[in-house]
């Protein structure tokens, strides 16, 4: 278990309260050192309050605030920083007229020099080094203004490296990042940690960040009290609970059906011929089976194995108990098997028009003694589009100029009317907005009602957890997870 | 449109305007003038209509509200709707069924389950429920008739009933939905059974259809947050998604593929 003398922050009994009448009572944890810990907790539970008592920005009623094993109050943000507590929030703390390099001085002028005769040479070595250290590269003279979001954030922590940080708190930047940003940010911090430096996140969910995490902290339900001391929950535990318990997610139009026969398994498949770790995976009909994990390429590699893409070194599939060669992939469309990507630019043909991408898959509706009947394939199409609420189609104009929510509600209808059992979605809700997400989960579910399968890959832990009746998780190196939903709903 | 939405369309016109031609429909639906003919086979096998030369006129011999017809035709949402929440009910469930025609379609969508015991104020729902379930049970108080035509049972006899049973889940309408009035009724009487229900189960799902959101009736029962679970159709206004999700509102809209 945690040793006292491994946590670089500790907080005991802490309790805050605010003028808007919103407190914290008796908040108590700890943070072991040089980890990624985050702090989940929904929107108003009071994640930045605590974080703010902690550096100083405001102070706690009671309680204790242990850090490096002493008792601290911090009555300001500055003497938070001398002790290496730095916290950042989702604007970057930089000034935009000034260039990089004077950004990154800025503070620490005394370290390289006096305030009136700085030494750029030793200022720039310094940089230079934390910019190989962490694999990064800015322009140092350009206006920091003028660079993106992103690379701004970037600046800041690299400032705050160069004044020997021990504690970064990062609050909100999670939410405003790309996943790509995400990915960075998260090599980032792990090599930051790496150097004897803790890092706390705070996020309302699970993330290809937050996922990576070492240790979690749940903030308790608004106005509850708690005298136990929580610990912190390692980054399996977490996941594993976060599925269990219905934990924000009466939000996802789930509903549970009775699964049929087996439509697909895999026996001893391997991620690649030097993993030793082998796998079993199955879908019946009726059921939704999510597919995620801490590493894209990795996931995405297992993903392709299972829709077919890819051959597998080991093991075999099975589709229906027949087994299948792969990757003759039309072995797969033949059966039925439908993948679809989350870039609508893969699964449609843009310069044509709606009604000719749906029936590429499958002409034999429209079809009248080996013509084409225009009329049928109108009709039909309408059918389709009322049928998913699609709104605003013109049916002349090609699929390029629609939505990317209706152009994947058309891939859709593209798969249905190839009459697809059993659905591969790549990242499906990617380029979706919230109102089109919530449309594909119930089109999921009447895909359900009527004994298909669904595969769908994602990294958002939330949206699995909500749609799916069982999950796998995929990490290099370690044992495949599998995760089922509790059925008490 | 499909067939179904077509004659439904049809049948409105004609309690309407009493008599109609086909040339009229013909060119108002889109269609040819054989397929009107066809519907219009169609509702004289129903007793609807009377075809005469050139159209049909309203059969008012045998007066039944449209909605009530031995053959049920109903709309193809309100099927999605029952089926949606014919889903959600297990074998063995005790379950309450208010009034109203999504309540009644989700009635005569029952027969696959088993041993379901139901309480109800829809009074032509039951025999339906009564050839498929184990045990209904009809609250006695006031008959009313709503706008659809369909009876309903109501008054305090009515609630004080109901607050003396338990569900496991309990279906339901209500008359009007809207983002920032909430729900609202047009009864004050309702306000009263939303009450209860709200105290009868630990699952209550409200069954609209999208033609009750963005609508203000005068009594006011309470924010969209007082029901975790809504199934309706699908064409729901968007910011209403956006809504539930962010309020962390189960919203089921049901597609029927």
């Amino acid at each position: 278990m945690m040793q006292a003398k491994d946590n670089i922050l500790e907080l005991k009994n802490l309790c805050i309260s605010t003028n808007e009448g919103f407190y914290l009572k008796n908040i108590n944890l700890h943070v072991p050192r040089n980890s990624i810990f985050t702090i989940l907790g929904n929107n108003m539970s009071g994640k930045t309050l605590l974080m703010k008592s902690i550096c100083g920005i405001t102070q706690p009623d009671s309680g204790k605030v242990i850090y490096n094993s002493e008792s601290v109050h911090f009555c300001s943000e500055t003497q938070a920083r001398k002790n290496g507590i730095y916290y950042f929030t989702y604007q970057p703390q930089i000034i935009p007229e000034l260039s990089v390099i004077e950004n990154l001085i800025l503070g620490s002028e005394k370290k390289f020099g006096s305030y009136i005769f700085r030494n750029p040479k030793k200022a720039v070595a310094a940089i230079h080094t934390i910019m190989e250290k962490y694999d990064l590269s800015f322009d140092l003279t350009v206006r920091a203004g003028s660079l993106g979001f992103y690379q701004q954030h970037l600046i800041s922590f690299v400032r705050a490296l160069l004044s020997d940080c021990r504690l970064l708190i990062l609050d909100g930047l999670i939410a405003y990042c790309s996943r790509a940003e995400l990915i960075s940010l998260r090599n980032f911090l792990k090599k930051i940690t790496a150097e004897n430096i803790t890092v706390i996140c705070l996020a309302q969910h699970l993330n290809s960040l937050t996922i990576e995490s070492d240790y979690y902290y749940s903030m308790p339900p608004a106005y509850e009290t708690t005298a136990e001391a929580s610990h912190p929950v390692s980054a399996s535990q977490y996941t594993e609970s976060l599925i269990q318990k219905q934990y924000n997610q009466n939000k996802y139009p789930y509903i549970s059906m009775n699964p049929g026969e087996v439509l697909l398994s895999a026996h001893n498949l391997s991620p690649s011929s030097s993993s030793v770790h082998m796998f079993d995976f199955s879908i019946r009909e009726s059921e939704v089976v999510g597919i995620t994990g801490n590493s894209i390429p990795y996931t995405e590699h297992i993903f392709n194995m299972l829709s077919g893409n890819i051959p597998s070194p080991t093991g075999k599939l099975f589709i229906k108990g027949c087994p299948v060669s792969v990757p003759k992939n039309y072995s797969f469309i033949q059966k039925n098997i439908s993948y679809l990507s989350s870039e609508p630019s893969h699964n449609l043909v843009k310069s044509l028009d709606v009604k000719n991408n749906i029936f590429l898959s499958n002409y034999r509706p429209v079809s009248n003694k080996g013509f084409l009947s225009p009329s049928k394939m109108a009709a039909l199409s309408y059918e389709y589009v009322t049928l998913l609420n699609m709104q605003n189609i013109s049916f002349h104009s090609d699929t390029r100029h629609l939505s990317s929510g209706t152009q994947q509600k058309i891939a859709i209808s593209k798969a249905l009317n190839a009459g697809s059992v059993l659905y591969f979605f790549n990242t499906p809700t990617a380029t979706l907005d919230t109102a089109s997400s919530i449309d594909f989960y119930n089109i999921i579910n009447s895909l359900k009602r009527h004994g298909r399968g669904i595969c769908i890959l994602s990294y958002d832990l939330d949206e699995l957890s909500g749609v799916c009746d069982k999950i796998y998780v995929f990490k290099e190196n370690e044992e495949v997870r599998e995760l089922k939903r509790l059925l008490a709903y | 449109m499909l067939p179904a939405q077509r004659i439904t369309l049809i049948k409105d016109i004609l309690l309407d305007k009493k008599s109609i031609d086909t040339s009229t429909l013909s060119n108002y639906l889109e269609v040819s003038e054989v397929t009107i003919r066809k519907y219009f086979d169609q509702l004289e096998k129903e007793g609807f209509l009377k075809k005469v030369h050139g159209g049909a006129v309203l059969n008012t011999d045998a007066p039944l509200p449209a909605s009530i017809s031995e053959d049920d035709s109903f709309s193809h949402n309100e099927v999605s709707i029952a089926l949606a929440a014919s889903d959600l009910i297990e074998n063995g469930d005790s379950i309450f069924i208010g009034s109203g025609i999504l309540c009644y379609a989700l009635a005569t969508h029952l027969h696959a389950k088993k041993d379901l015991s139901i309480v109800t104020t829809n009074i032509n729902a039951i025999p339906h429920l009564q050839k498929f379930a184990s045990n209904v049970y009809l609250l006695g108080g006031d008959v009313r008739s709503d706008s659809d035509g369909f009876l309903y049972s109501c008054g305090s006899n009515c609630l004080h009933q109901l607050s003396r049973i338990y569900v496991s889940k309990a279906f339901f309408s209500v008359d009007a939905i809207d983002i920032h009035a909430g729900i609202t009724t047009n009864e004050l009487f309702d306000i009263d059974l939303l009450k209860t229900i709200s105290q009868i189960t630990t699952q209550p799902v409200v069954l609209v259809s999208s033609s009750t959101f963005d609508k203000i009736a005068l009594h006011r029962f309470g924010t969209l947050q007082s029901f975790d679970t809504y199934i309706t159709d699908t064409q729901i206004p968007n910011k209403y998604k956006n809504h539930f999700y962010s309020n962390n509102i189960k919203l089921i809209s049901a597609y029927n593929i």
